[in-house]
């Protein structure tokens, strides 16, 4: 059941333009798809891998 | 706003045929409140079962999902699925004309998904009750006791419905941030072992960058080399370093021997794998022996059936689809809960098992690379030095491949090859031996002792190179990572913390209300500033645990249950129940209340009709009760509400419902049939005698001390009291007289009590009968308020007797 609570805070914050977007974009799916907590947990993991990947590409 | 004009089962629960509980009177089409009186068993429940199931958007009744009995016990047993139906429906009162009859109708292929006769306005319902509008007795007991502060928080979230963000909550706490707590464990054990390796390499317990700074500047001083000024030059130069080594076939020999030396040096047995292994394969053994066990799990799938068994059959004697023993039916459940409880202990036994099972998989995966790496350089050394030998080494590899494939493919089938210690042991001698082998042959080939110096040298630090980037690399990913995890943090913490701003402003919100609904249930000016409070800084649940703060005697107390009786305590329940449903049920007036005043103490049941009175007024309350005493005070209270009773209730059919009356009605009824006197009389002296002992408690009149409950006043001594006590508060007025006059009567009320077996019916002359009631009645009018419908009371602190609304008094 995703709550739509939830969901205007998350536009809010991504709104205000202080925290990271991606990570509220990933948090605003997990609400909506009510999709399981590992799965999330998964996705930001690789959103920071694929980050850390590209910083070693601009910083050799 | 929305009301419900008719409720409406058939096949369901108790009720098979098509009952009506119809909320609204000829003429009127705007519904009413109901109270409906039924004994223990006659249906009332089915109502709340069928209401709960219509407005459960997960189509679920709850009490009965922790009794296990799920779905497949919702429709009616004796309907023929083939032919009827088992629906509930629901006829709405809006005034927004928006919705009118819906219907929820099981379905027996799928029956988990009914059939909802408009999709979209079963979402507008189930949208409209923010809080569901059905409490049962149980429930009031279970919130306050029975619940932990994460438990009750989960309760509030269902009552005050923020069960998604609470569910949202617990997603974050328990999955998503320990996934992301794991990943940076793992980098920071591989960066710990990497450090590990490296300080094996420097000989040194300190693997700084000025240590390894230090140590690659004392090599290359040795050489007359110029000293590098930072690390950065250092591993930049290594590689210059290591163009010295000797060009020479003798010197390239002595490379490699130095080379792989440092990597057998390196490479160390995992000796606790064997005694792991055992200890698996002696778990398995234990937990296959229990073949009883083992056999259990394959039939775990068939508790479903055996609950179907349950519901199904009819016969006295049922056959346990778990262990196919013959059970009479109604130890039957008993016996399938011990069942489930031993099978759970052999689930949770097999996941223990499979987790430990797992663990040695991996560790085996990497023992085994190891193993495949350290014989690829013996095979390298085997070129120079022929004449080592590494069968312990290769017999190794064979047995943990062997184990791998085999018996960790699937530990509870295929047989267990053990790896013995002394295998372990032989592959540890061996790697000895080689070592020996290759410093012997270094010697042999007879390079000069600088040779041998440099090419050691120069390994030691081309190691010291890698190994130092890849613990840089290793700390980058992990500082990475941890900032970026914290970054996540950051979002994390920011919505957790808007989520309970929006539940702590819920809480306050209701507070205040709490502590003024309980006043109303509860006269106690000891107990102020009720309050829900969120549990913010209370270990792993904080945040998402929530608990009753109050101040008894001034003195602040959480949770609320350390001091209050369980009487108080039900009070509270109640009035937590009620502010939520007042809070966010603003658009939906409907409330069941399932024979919820069982939780209160007889003399302060009244105070729930008051607090219904005074706050819920323009409420549809449906009320079910089992006490016809306090059934017959709803009616005289609330006159315009719907009075019904259950007159009985058949498995074929359910429950019959008919029309009440109030027990002045009743009584005339009777007197009105020359055959039903001693009925009347009989009904009479029960009403004369409830009345008495509530007058004589509402005016606080004196009565003698009763030792036992097996002894309470007599009629006679309640008639005393209670003139007594108006004498002396209202000499002269009317009523004082009045009360004489019943009195005369209560001889002949008396004999229905006493001797009403060996009574005769024509004892009693139907006028007398008559009298005694017209006096009775013309007192209780006397002492009755038709503003507010209630009896007076004695006000201490006014010293006056009047009703709740100030407009009788009797002075």
């Amino acid at each position: 059941m995703s709550s739509e609570i939830i969901k205007k805070h998350l536009k809010d914050m991504k709104g205000q333009k202080e925290l990271d977007p991606d990570f509220i974009d990933l948090l605003t799916m997990a609400n909506d798809t009510n999709e399981e907590g590992r799965d999330t947990a998964i996705k930001i993991l690789a959103v920071i891998k694929k980050r850390y990947d590209k910083s070693k590409e601009n910083n050799p | 706003m929305i009301k419900v004009k008719k409720i409406t089962l058939s096949g369901f629960r108790g009720i098979l045929k098509q009952q009506d509980l119809v909320l609204t009177v000829k003429g009127d089409s705007i519904p009413r409140s109901l109270v409906l009186f039924g004994l223990n068993s006659s249906g009332k429940t089915s109502f709340v079962d069928g209401l709960e199931w219509f407005l459960s958007e997960d189509n679920k009744v709850e009490w009965l999902k922790r009794q296990d009995a799920e779905e497949k016990a919702y429709p009616h047993q004796a309907i023929d699925p083939k032919k009827d139906e088992s629906f509930v429906e629901l006829d709405f009162y809006d005034t927004d004309k928006k919705l009118a009859t819906l219907r929820k109708t099981y379905n027996q292929k799928t029956i988990t998904k009914p059939v909802l006769s408009s999709e979209v306005d079963f979402v507008k319902i189930y949208k409209s009750f923010v809080i569901r509008p059905y409490l049962r007795y149980l429930e009031v007991i279970d919130f306050i006791y029975n619940h932990t502060g994460v438990e009750k928080y989960q309760k509030l979230a269902n009552w005050m419905g923020f069960e998604s963000e609470l569910a949202f909550q617990e997603k974050l706490a328990l999955k998503i941030l320990p996934e992301l707590k794991r990943k940076k464990e793992d980098l920071d054990s591989n960066l710990k072992l990497l450090e590990r390796q490296l300080s094996q390499l420097m000989g040194s317990s300190i693997v700084g960058e000025t240590d390894v700074l230090s140590i690659g500047n004392e090599i290359l001083k040795t050489y007359k080399i110029e000293t590098c000024k930072d690390i950065g030059s250092l591993l930049n130069y290594i590689p210059e370093f290591a163009k010295l080594r000797a060009t020479s076939s003798v010197g390239i020999t002595v490379d490699k021997l130095t080379r792989a030396e440092t990597d057998i040096n390196l490479f160390g047995v995992n000796s606790q794998l064997p005694d792991s292994l055992t200890q698996g394969q002696s778990q398995v053994e234990t937990f296959k022996k229990e073949k009883e066990k083992v056999g259990q799990i394959d039939v775990i799938s068939l508790y479903d059936q055996a609950l179907s068994a349950l519901t199904k059959r009819t016969e006295t004697s049922v056959l346990c689809p778990v262990c196919g023993t013959q059970w009479e039916r109604g130890e039957l459940v008993e016996h399938i809960q011990k069942e489930l409880s031993l099978l759970t202990k052999v689930k949770q036994d097999k996941e223990a098992i499979e987790k430990s099972i797992a663990i040695l998989k991996s560790s085996l995966r990497l023992e085994s690379n190891n193993v495949g790496g350290i014989i690829a350089k013996y095979d390298e050394v085997q070129k120079i030095i022929p004449g080592i030998s590494f069968e312990k080494t290769k017999e190794y590899q064979t047995a943990l491949s062997g184990l791998e494939v085999g018996w960790l493919a699937n530990p509870f089938g295929n047989i267990a090859t053990p790896i013995a210690k002394e295998l372990v042991d032989g592959v540890v001698m061996e790697k000895e031996e080689i070592l020996k082998q290759i410093s012997t042959e270094k010697t042999k080939i007879q390079p000069s002792k600088e040779d041998l110096k440099l090419a050691e040298d120069i390994e030691k630090l081309t190691q010291v190179r890698i190994k130092w980037l890849d613990i840089e690399e290793a700390r980058a990913e992990l500082s990475f990572t941890t900032a970026q995890v914290d970054s996540f943090i950051v979002v994390s913490n920011k919505l957790i913390g808007l989520i309970q701003d929006d539940i702590k402003s819920r809480f306050n919100e209701i507070s205040e209300r709490i502590g003024k609904y309980f006043s109303i249930l509860r006269d106690d000016k000891d107990i102020k500033n009720i309050e829900i409070v969120l549990n913010e800084e209370k270990g792993k649940a904080a945040g998402r645990s929530a608990e009753i703060q109050l101040h008894y005697y001034d003195v602040s107390v959480k949770p609320a249950y350390k001091v209050l009786s369980e009487s108080l305590l039900n009070s509270l329940g109640l009035a937590v129940y009620f502010t939520c449903i007042k809070q966010f049920n603003q658009d939906c007036k409907f409330i069941v209340l399932d024979d919820i005043m069982n939780s209160l103490d007889i003399d302060k049941r009244d105070t729930l009709l008051d607090l219904i009175d005074k706050e819920f007024i323009d409420y549809q309350v449906v009320l079910f009760t089992h006490d016809l005493y306090w059934f017959q005070k709803i009616m005289r209270r609330f006159p315009g509400w719907i009075a019904k009773k259950i007159k009985n209730w058949k498995y074929e059919t359910g429950a019959t419902i008919d029309v009440a009356t109030t027990t002045q009605q009743e009584i005339e009824e009777n007197l009105d049939d020359s055959t039903k006197i001693e009925t009347a009389g009989w009904l009479l002296e029960r009403h004369v005698e409830g009345l008495l002992n509530e007058f004589c408690e509402n005016l606080c009149a004196e009565i003698r001390y009763r030792y036992t409950k097996n002894d309470p006043p007599s009629m006679e001594e309640l008639f005393v009291a209670l003139h007594k006590r108006l004498k002396d508060k209202a000499k002269n007025h009317a009523v004082t007289q009045q009360v004489s006059e019943a009195k005369k009567y209560e001889p002949i009320l008396r004999n229905f009590v006493s001797h009403a077996r060996t009574n005769s019916p024509t004892s009693v002359s139907p006028q007398e009968i008559k009298r005694a009631a017209e006096e009775w009645f013309k007192l209780e009018k006397e002492l009755w308020c038709d503003k507010c419908h209630q009896f007076v009371e004695y006000y201490k602190d006014k010293d006056s007797i009047e009703c709740g609304c100030g407009n009788l008094k009797i002075s």
